[in-house]
C-alpha cells in the first residue's frame, strides 16, 4: 500500500519538553486516519507538522514518498480545514473557493468550472455570490471543506473542523464530511477529541496521549479491545478495574447490573459479581446509573453499572425489584462476555482505587 | 520577509526622529560648544521665578484636572447607562471638539471672557461686579480654557471605563440586597475608577504641557513652563538653558504621572 | 431618559453647553460685519471669510500643513505597518520592549520634542524647516499608526493567513491579498486619525518654522497674538467646516465608533 503521508519519528519540542515524542505515522491512499485524544495530547502539533506550519525538532515528514520536512506549506500540496474555518472576509464564497486554484495559475474558465463542482459537492451551490459573513456556521464549514477540496490535495487535513458547531449539526456535518471524503477518494487526516466523531467517520483511529501513539487500529477494533486503562476511559469505559487472577480489566457501565444484594438469587448471567454499598444514583432517562463502592480483594473500587428494577429496566425474572438509594447494599454484576482485558497494563499485585 | 526587516524603518524612524534628537537635547544642545546642561538645571530649579511658573503650571493643571473629573465623570455615567440612541449622540457630541484645533477651541474664549465679553456682562447682569471686569490673561482663564480643552478625553477615559464594567455584576449585586447607591458605590466606582485615574492622568499631563491655551489665555504675565520654554527657545542663545527648561518640562510630566499612577493603583488594590 | 435622572440630565446638559458653545462663538464671529471681536457680532456678514481666503499667511501655511500632513501620514503608515505586523504575527523577542519603543512619543510632552528637533536640525545640522516639520510629524503619528493598526490585526483571525499560506499563496501575496484587506478598515482609520492630528498640531510645530515655512495652526496663533479682527474666527471656522467634512466621510467609509471610539488613550 503506498502511502501518502508518513512520519518517521517526529519530536516536537517547544522548550518545556517534548510535546510530541518519536512518533512514527503512516497515512494511507485514500484513508480517513483520525487522530483522537484529549487536549494537549499533541494531536493538532502533529496535523500543523504534516501540513508545514512547524517544522519537527527531531524526525521526517515524507509526503507521497518524497521528504518534505522542510518544505513550506504552500509548496505542499495540502489542504486544511481550520477549526475557525479562516474564510477570507472580503472575499466572495466562490472567491474563496477559487483562492488555491489561482494560486496555482488554473485559467478562468477551468476556474469557474471547478469551484462550481466543488460548491455542488458539499451542497452549497447557490450560493457562491455570498461573503462569509452572511454564512451560518455549518455553511461556512461547507465552504472551507470546498476550497481545501478543489485544489485536488495530496492530503486533507481537517483540525478540528466541527468543534465550533452545536451537537445536532455537529452530527450532520460529520456525515457531509464522510460523504464528500468517500466521493473524492482523498486521503484525510482528521484530528478530534471527540471519539463518537472518530468512531463514526475514520477508516482508522490513532490515539495520543502525551504525545505518543497509545493505541491505533480500526474503530471495531479500538472499541472492542481497548489495551491500556487509558484508551479504555478515552473511549467510554467506566469501569476499570483488577480482576483477581485476570489481572487489568475494562467493562462498560451498559454491561454491568447493579441489583438489591439482600437475599437476592444467585446471578444468571457469570459468576463475576460483588457486593457493595450505593455511593450515588444518576437518572439519565432511558435507565438509572448506580456507582456502587465494592470491597475487591485489593481495596475498594467504584463500579459504574445500569440498575435494574427501577424505572421500567426489569430484572431477569421480570419483576420489578425493591429500589435502591445511596447507602443501600448493592450487587454489581458483570457481563462475562463483556469484560476486556487490557493487555497494555501492568499486572500490579496492589489494586488501586478507581478514581470516582 | 524577515521579521526584523520589518521593525527595522520603524525603528530607524524613531532613533533618528526621537531618541538621537533627544540625547543632544541633553548632552549638547545645538553644537553649544560648552554645554552645561546640568548647571543650567540645577540654577533653573533654585531659580524662585522658575518655581514660581512650574508652580502656576501644577497649579493650573491641577484644577483643571480636578473640574474635568468633577464634571466628566458623572456625564459619563450618565452616557453609559443612557439607551442606545441617546448614547452614540452624546459621545459624538462629547468628541467633536477633539477633532479641532486646539486655536480654535480656545479662540472663544478670548471673545467671551474679555473686558466687554459675555461673561462680564453676564456678571454684571447678576449683580456680582460693578463694572466690566478682564477676567481674560488670568489663572481664571487659564483653567476655564484647559478644562473645556480636556473634559472629553475624561468623558471618553471615564466612559469606556464605566462602559466596560460587566452589567450582570451589578444584578448579583442587586440580587444580595444592595440598593442603588450602595450599588454604585461598592460595585460600580471602584471598578471604573482605575479607568478613570488613567483618563485623569492623561489630562493633568496634557495640561501640563499645554501651550496654545496658556499662551492665548494667560498672556505674558501668567506664563506656565510651555510658554517660558517657548519664549527662551526664540530669544535665548543658552541652549543649555534651554535644555534645562526642557527637561524640567519632561521630568515633571514622568514623576507625576508615575506618582498618581501608583496612588491609583494601591488604592485599587486596597 | 431626562425624567429619570434629572440632576445628571441638567449637568451633561451645562457639560456640553460648556463644550460646544464656544464652537458656535467661533462661528458667530466669523460672520462678524464689523472690525471688533465681539459676540454676538455686530452684523452678519461673510467679508472676513474672503479676507481669510486672501490672507497669504493662511493660505499659504495652508499648503505647508497639507504637504506635511500628507508625507508624515505616508511615512508613519509605511513604517507603521510593517512593524505593527512583525509584532502581532510574528512574536519576536522583546516585543513588549518594541511596543513601548513605538509608542513612546506619546509620553514626551510635544513641545520638548519640538525643541529637541529644534536644536538639532534647525540649529545645528541646518535643515530645511520642511524636512523638520516631516520628521517631527511622522514620529508624532507612529504611535497612532501602531496602536490602531495594530487594534484591527488583533481582531483578525490569524488563521487566516495560515490559510493563504496553504492554499500556496506567498509571502507578498498573502500581505496584500489577505492582510490588507482584513485591516484595511484599521489603516483608514490610522490614516484620518493621522491626517488630522498633524493638520491640528500646535506645540511640535511651533519651533520648527522659518520664515517661508510655517503651519497653518502657527499661523493662525501668530494672527491671534497681534491681531485682534474676527478673521481668525473665519478661518477657524472653515477648518470646523473641513474637520466635518472628514469626519463624515469617515462615517460612511468606515464607521464613526472604528476610527474615534480607539482615538482615546
Amino acid at each position: 500500500m503506498t502511502n501518502v503521508v508518513e512520519l518517521r519519528g517526529v519530536s516536537q519540542d517547544f522548550g518545556a519538553g517534548p510535546v510530541v515524542a518519536d512518533l512514527d505515522l503512516a497515512v494511507g491512499a485514500g484513508e480517513l486516519l483520525a487522530l483522537l485524544g484529549p487536549s494537549g495530547c499533541g494531536k493538532s502539533t502533529t496535523l500543523r507538522m504534516i501540513a508545514g506550519y512547524l517544522r519537527p525538532t527531531e524526525g521526517r515528514v515524507f509526503i507521497r514518498g518524497r521528504d518534505a520536512t522542510t518544505v513550506a506549506p504552500r509548496r505542499r500540496n495540502i489542504g486544511m480545514v481550520f477549526q475557525s474555518y479562516a474564510l477570507f472576509p472580503h472575499l466572495s464564497v466562490a472567491e474563496n473557493v477559487a483562492f488555491g486554484l489561482r494560486m496555482r495559475k488554473i485559467g478562468k474558465p477551468e476556474r469557474t468550472r471547478r469551484v462550481g463542482e466543488a460548491l455542488e459537492l458539499v451542497g452549497l451551490g447557490e450560493l457562491g455570490d455570498r461573503r462569509p459573513g452572511q454564512l451560518s456556521g455549518g455553511q461556512q464549514q461547507r465552504v472551507a471543506l470546498a476550497r481545501a477540496v478543489v485544489i485536488e490535495p495530496d492530503v486533507l487535513l481537517l483540525d478540528e473542523p466541527l468543534s465550533n458547531l452545536d451537537a445536532r449539526l455537529r452530527v450532520q456535518l460529520r456525515g457531509e464530511l464522510a460523504r464528500v471524503q468517500r466521493e473524492t477518494g482523498l486521503t484525510a487526516v482528521l484530528v478530534t477529541h471527540d471519539q463518537e466523531e472518530a468512531l463514526a467517520v475514520s477508516d482508522r483511529i490513532v490515539v495520543l496521549h502525551e504525545g505518543r501513539i497509545a493505541q491505533q487500529g480500526t474503530p471495531a477494533e479500538l472499541f472492542e479491545h481497548p489495551r491500556s486503562r487509558f484508551v479504555a476511559q478515552f473511549l467510554g469505559y467506566e469501569n476499570v478495574l483488577e480482576l483477581p487472577g485476570r489481572g487489568p480489566v475494562a467493562i462498560r457501565p451498559e454491561h454491568v447490573r447493579v441489583e438489591p444484594a439482600d437475599g437476592a438469587a444467585a446471578p444468571v448471567l457469570g459468576p463475576v459479581s460483588f457486593d457493595g454499598f450505593v455511593r450515588e444514583l444518576t437518572y439519565r432517562g432511558t435507565h438509572t446509573t448506580a456507582t456502587v463502592t465494592v470491597a475487591l480483594p485489593g481495596g475498594p473500587v467504584s463500579l459504574q453499572g445500569v440498575m435494574s428494577g427501577v424505572s421500567g429496566v426489569s430484572g431477569a425474572d421480570g419483576a420489578a425489584g425493591p429500589t435502591l438509594g445511596p447507602g443501600h447494599a448493592a450487587r454489581v454484576v458483570l457481563s462475562e462476555p463483556a469484560i476486556v482485558s487490557l493487555l497494555d497494563e501492568p499486572r500490579r499485585p496492589v489494586l488501586e482505587e478507581n478514581p470516582v | 520577509m524577515a521579521t526584523a526587516a520589518l521593525l527595522l524603518p520603524a525603528l530607524a524612524l524613531v532613533l533618528v526622529g526621537f531618541a538621537y534628537p533627544y540625547l543632544t537635547m541633553l548632552v549638547a544642545p545645538a553644537a553649544d560648544p560648552h554645554p552645561d546642561v546640568v548647571g543650567k538645571l540645577l540654577s533653573a530649579v533654585t531659580d524662585p521665578y522658575v518655581v514660581d511658573i512650574v508652580a502656576r503650571t501644577v497649579r493650573v493643571a491641577g484644577l483643571a484636572t480636578v473640574l474635568s473629573v468633577a464634571l466628566g465623570f458623572p456625564v459619563a455615567w450618565l452616557i453609559s447607562r443612557a439607551p442606545g440612541g441617546w448614547r452614540g449622540a452624546l459621545l459624538l457630541a462629547v468628541t467633536f471638539p477633539l477633532l479641532l484645533s486646539t486655536v480654535v477651541r480656545s479662540f472663544a474664549w478670548i471673545v467671551l471672557l474679555g473686558r466687554d465679553g459675555l461673561v462680564s456682562a453676564a456678571l454684571q447682569a447678576v449683580g456680582l461686579t460693578d463694572t466690566p471686569t478682564q477676567l481674560l490673561y488670568t489663572e481664571f482663564a487659564m483653567v476655564v480654557g484647559l478644562t473645556q480643552l480636556f473634559l472629553p478625553l475624561l468623558v471618553l477615559t471615564a466612559y469606556s471605563s464605566l462602559a466596560g464594567v460587566d452589567p450582570t455584576l451589578e444584578d448579583a449585586a442587586r440580587g444580595m440586597g444592595a440598593g442603588g447607591a450602595a450599588v454604585f458605590a461598592r460595585v460600580v466606582l471602584p471598578l471604573a475608577l482605575p479607568g478613570t485615574a488613567v483618563g485623569a492622568i492623561l489630562v493633568f499631563a496634557g495640561a501640563v504641557t499645554a501651550y496654545t491655551t496658556p499662551s492665548l489665555l494667560g498672556g505674558t504675565r501668567n506664563r506656565t513652563l510651555a510658554t517660558l520654554l517657548y519664549q527662551e527657545a526664540n530669544t535665548s542663545l543658552d541652549w543649555s538653558a534651554v535644555s534645562a527648561l526642557a527637561i524640567i518640562m519632561t521630568l515633571l510630566v514622568l514623576v507625576v504621572t508615575t506618582v498618581m499612577s501608583r496612588i491609583s493603583t494601591i488604592g485599587s488594590r486596597a | 431618559m431626562i425624567r429619570r435622572r434629572p440632576v445628571l440630565s441638567l449637568l451633561t446638559l451645562v457639560t456640553l453647553a460648556f463644550l460646544l458653545f464656544p464652537i458656535l462663538v467661533v462661528v458667530g464671529v466669523a460672520l462678524s460685519r464689523g472690525d471688533v471681536l465681539r459676540f454676538p457680532p455686530d452684523g452678519v456678514s461673510l467679508r472676513w471669510f474672503g479676507e481669510a481666503l486672501r490672507y497669504q499667511p493662511f493660505t499659504d501655511s495652508l499648503g505647508t500643513s497639507a504637504i506635511v500632513a500628507g508625507a508624515a501620514t505616508v511615512i508613519a503608515l509605511a513604517v507603521g505597518v510593517p512593524a505593527t505586523y512583525a509584532l502581532h504575527r510574528r512574536s519576536p523577542r522583546g516585543r513588549r520592549f518594541l511596543l513601548t519603543v513605538f509608542l513612546s512619543p506619546l509620553i514626551v510632552p510635544e513641545l520638548v520634542l519640538g525643541f529637541a528637533l529644534f536644536q538639532l536640525f534647525l540649529v545645528r545640522a541646518g535643515f530645511d524647516a520642511l524636512a523638520a516639520l516631516i520628521i517631527g510629524h511622522s514620529v508624532l503619528l507612529l504611535p497612532y499608526a501602531v496602536r490602531v493598526t495594530g487594534a484591527s490585526l488583533e481582531r483578525a483571525d490569524p488563521a487566516l493567513e495560515a490559510a493563504a499560506a496553504g492554499l500556496g499563496a506567498g509571502p507578498l501575496r498573502t500581505f496584500f491579498g489577505v492582510t490588507l484587506p482584513v485591516i484595511a478598515p484599521g489603516v483608514l482609520s490610522a490614516t484620518i486619525l493621522s491626517l488630522l492630528t498633524s493638520f491640528n498640531n500646535v506645540p511640535m510645530s511651533l519651533l520648527l518654522t522659518s520664515r517661508t515655512v510655517q503651519t497653518l495652526p502657527v499661523a493662525m496663533l501668530e494672527y491671534v497674538q497681534t491681531s485682534f479682527t474676527p478673521m481668525i474666527a473665519a478661518v477657524s471656522t472653515l477648518l470646523l467646516l473641513l474637520t466635518v467634512a472628514v469626519a463624515v466621510l469617515a462615517e460612511r467609509l468606515v464607521g464613526f465608533q472604528q476610527v474615534f471610539g480607539r482615538s482615546a488613550p
